[in-house]
């Protein structure tokens, strides 16, 4: 047999690995530079950045001269290392998918990143970092036409040109960044950022008195209140900008039993799935989403094309979410479901879990209002038994009994609430060949399960079920676990009779789809 | 041999069982014993004896009774093509898999099964990296057939010819209403 070469990573790979470095070390940096700015410590920290891009740079030298990859007999062969050697063996019919990460670097230099997934954990197989297009386009073909979902012919990937069953507008990704939730993550994060640098802290801290201005000889928790209110704010447009600027240009296409999903401003992603590696649908909607009928979808393959990557970690952290859709009209779902599921599917007619469920969850929140109305009545009580006058002793002589009171009937009537929420929210749907699930108070969250692909199914029965005869059924794909949708579906509180039917039925329709999968998922 | 009924653990798994929780229990009960001769007596009114008799009946002979109860509801069965258990006292769990989905089994021991002559059976799906099915505790000879039996029915599975693509989503008659 004829055993080509192994082919070389591209030379530019330098300037790759070097923005990833200072990605990784991105508080290393903001500290540096702030330094710098001050005027503190530079000849340390000149010294430490110059060790620093040697290092950098005798490791990619190396990562050049050691890194090789080859498709011998079905096989992707990858070979790197001086001191500790790997060979690795990637046979082509397990390749789950394939992506193509480039980052602003990665553009200028007119390289890519090529990762390829298979069904074994949730982080890339291997990740091929970095090659020009032109190779990485050649790579990707032979992959696709030896291995991803058996053999097609080549124009699949030649076609470009049909048209995306998928596109987010302009307006579609500001609002998508409007009505997630994302904005607290981000004030956190503006939050550490003014920790970190005292010089943007007072920045900041300048910004709102100036801002304030008369307010302050107001009353001092206005002044807060709208300090508070002004970074939340600027988490909010922040969170548009990120969605757009990460999700800039969504597209989702089919290309011959496969989709391809490619999207970003800066960094850019492109993903080939084969459709019968789907392993589940997802729909989330926020409150807001909800009450506005948009939606995000979801869907998982083994490989979790969204659920992590390797070391070529060129995108965004939210790069990696399996979405297909980042906002669409709820109607629109099916439509775009399509691609996941089997057949068509709705929830419309589908059934409630057992109304019992309002039982247990308010016996619940009244145990639990109970437990921590008394621990905090033990507590305080203690306090109070110190009796030293302290300003938490002070507070608790007011204070103790509304307390004890809210927690003793606030509890529980929160809890009801939400049970109450809940119950009405919650919605399942055996659909002979797609198993749909609707569940959430505030937000909704529905997965709709091809039943070919179901791993295990399991009943499970806590104390407070057995006493109303409830079970609940879990259902596992091979959906990688840890992603952001994660590989098992809940129904939560069915009646036993309904629970024990569903769960044979279910295992018998499985049976016959594992016949019909011959890796298995 | 293996088929089709409901079979208990083997009752050294019990006694395995038994022998940790034993272990635990002498902890649970001498740790806080100590601590009330030689710390707490010192607090005026402490009422000596006390933590010792909660700690022990918690964190004691509480395991020791569930240790016995979860080998009496442990159950697990092999049926013609496929592998279920049920486990659980309080938390109870009732799980089934097709054999088909089998990647590969395991057969483990540790120290103390090994002296008491039982091994751990895993059984793994696609695409999780933990056991989908652990079988805490069967007689080696018993794990071999199993493993035998599971694996056999992967390997006899005809390959199937992948099922065809889904249909494109047309843009025909409006979709269903979604959710």
């Amino acid at each position: 047999m004829s055993s080509p070469d192994y082919e070389r990573i591209h030379p530019l790979t330098i300037l790759v690995n070097l923005e990833r470095a200072i990605r990784r070390m991105i508080f290393v940096v903001v500290v540096v530079v702030i330094n710098m700015i001050q005027g503190e410590g530079f000849d340390q920290f000149e010294i430490f950045g110059a060790a620093l891009g040697g290092f950098i740079v005798i490791d990619a030298v190396i990562r050049y001269f050691t890194y090789g990859y080859r498709i011998r007999g079905g096989h992707l062969e990858i070979k790197q290392g001086v001191l500790m050697r790997s060979n690795r063996s990637i046979p082509l019919d397990r390749i789950q998918n394939i992506n193509f990460q480039r980052s602003v670097t990665h553009r200028l230099t007119g390289l890519v990143d090529l990762e390829i997934e298979t069904a074994a954990g949730s982080k890339a197989e291997a990740s091929i970092s970095a090659l020009d297009l032109e190779s990485a386009e050649r790579l990707r073909r032979q992959l696709v036409s030896q291995g991803v979902g058996g053999p097609v012919p080549d124009r699949a990937l030649d076609e470009p040109e049909a048209a995306p069953i998928y596109t987010a507008s302009l307006k579609q990704l500001a609002l998508a960044g409007a009505t997630e939730n994302r904005w607290p993550a981000i004030i956190g994060l503006l939050v550490a950022a003014g920790a970190v640098g005292s010089t943007l802290t007072r920045i900041i801290v300048d910004a709102i008195e100036s801002a304030a201005g008369e307010a302050l000889s107001g009353p001092r928790w206005m002044v807060y209140a709208g300090g508070i209110l002004l970074v939340a704010l600027l988490g909010w447009i922040l969170s548009i900008g990120a969605s757009i600027v990460t999700y800039y240009n969504f597209q989702v296409r089919l290309l011959d039993g496969r989709f391809r999903r490619t999207y970003g401003l800066l960094s850019t992603v492109e993903n080939i799935v084969p459709l019968r590696r789907i392993q589940l649908l997802v729909v989330r909607q926020s409150l807001v989403q909800r009450l506005l009928g948009y939606c995000r979808i979801f869907v998982d393959t083994a490989g979790g094309f969204g659920a992590g990557s390797g070391e070529g970690d060129a995108g965004a952290s939210a790069a990696k979410s399996s979405l297909i859709s980042p906002l669409s009209k709820l109607k629109d779902v099916p439509l775009i479901g399509r691609i996941a599921l089997p057949a068509e599917y709705s929830l419309a007619g589908a059934q409630r879990i057992s109304p019992l469920t309002m039982n247990r969850r308010i016996r619940l929140s009244i145990i639990v209002g109970v437990v921590m109305a008394s621990a905090f009545l033990s507590v305080s009580l203690f306090i109070a038994s110190l009796a030293d006058g302290s300003p938490p002793d002070q507070f608790l002589a007011v204070w103790r009994w509304p307390i004890f009171a809210a927690m003793l009937l606030g509890i529980p009537a929160i809890g009801t609430w939400e049970g109450w929420l809940s119950y009405k929210t919650a919605r399942w749907q055996d659909q002979d060949s797609v198993l749909a699930i609707r569940l959430g108070a505030l937000g909704r969250t529905s997965w709709f399960v091809p039943v070919s692909k179901i791993q295990t199914i399991s009943l499970t029965e806590n104390p407070g079920q057995r006493r109303l005869n409830l079970v609940s059924l879990d259902v596992t794909t091979a959906a990688a676990s840890g992603g952001l949708v994660g590989g098992t579906v809940t129904i939560p509180d069915l009646d036993r009779s309904v629970a024990e039917g569903l769960y044979a039925s279910l295992h018998e329709r499985a049976k016959q789809g594992a016949r019909l999968n011959p890796d298995g998922f | 041999m293996l088929n089709n009924e409901w079979r208990p653990l083997a009752p050294q798994v019990k006694k395995l069982w038994l022998i940790s929780a034993g272990i635990g229990a002498a902890f649970w009960t001498i740790a806080p014993l100590l601590a009330e001769i030689f710390g707490f007596r010192r607090i005026p009114g402490w009422p000596t004896g006390l933590l010792t008799v909660v700690m022990a009946l918690l964190f004691g002979v509480l395991p020791l009774v569930m240790a016995s109860l979860k080998h009496k509801h442990w159950r697990w069965r092999l049926g013609d093509d496929d592998l279920a258990v049920k486990s659980g006292v309080i938390w109870r769990m009732e799980r089934i898999i097709a054999r088909a989905r089998i990647q590969h089994v395991d057969i483990t021991s540790g120290v103390f099964s090994r002296m008491l002559g039982v091994v751990d059976v895993s059984v793994y799906v696609g695409g999780k990296l933990t056991a989908a099915i652990s079988i805490p505790g069967i007689l080696p000879d018993e794990a071999e057939e199993l493993r035998r039996v599971l694996l056999a029915a992967m390997e006899e599975e005809p390959p199937a010819a992948p099922p065809p693509p889904p249909p494109l989503p047309q843009t025909g008659p409006e979709p269903p209403p979604a959710l």
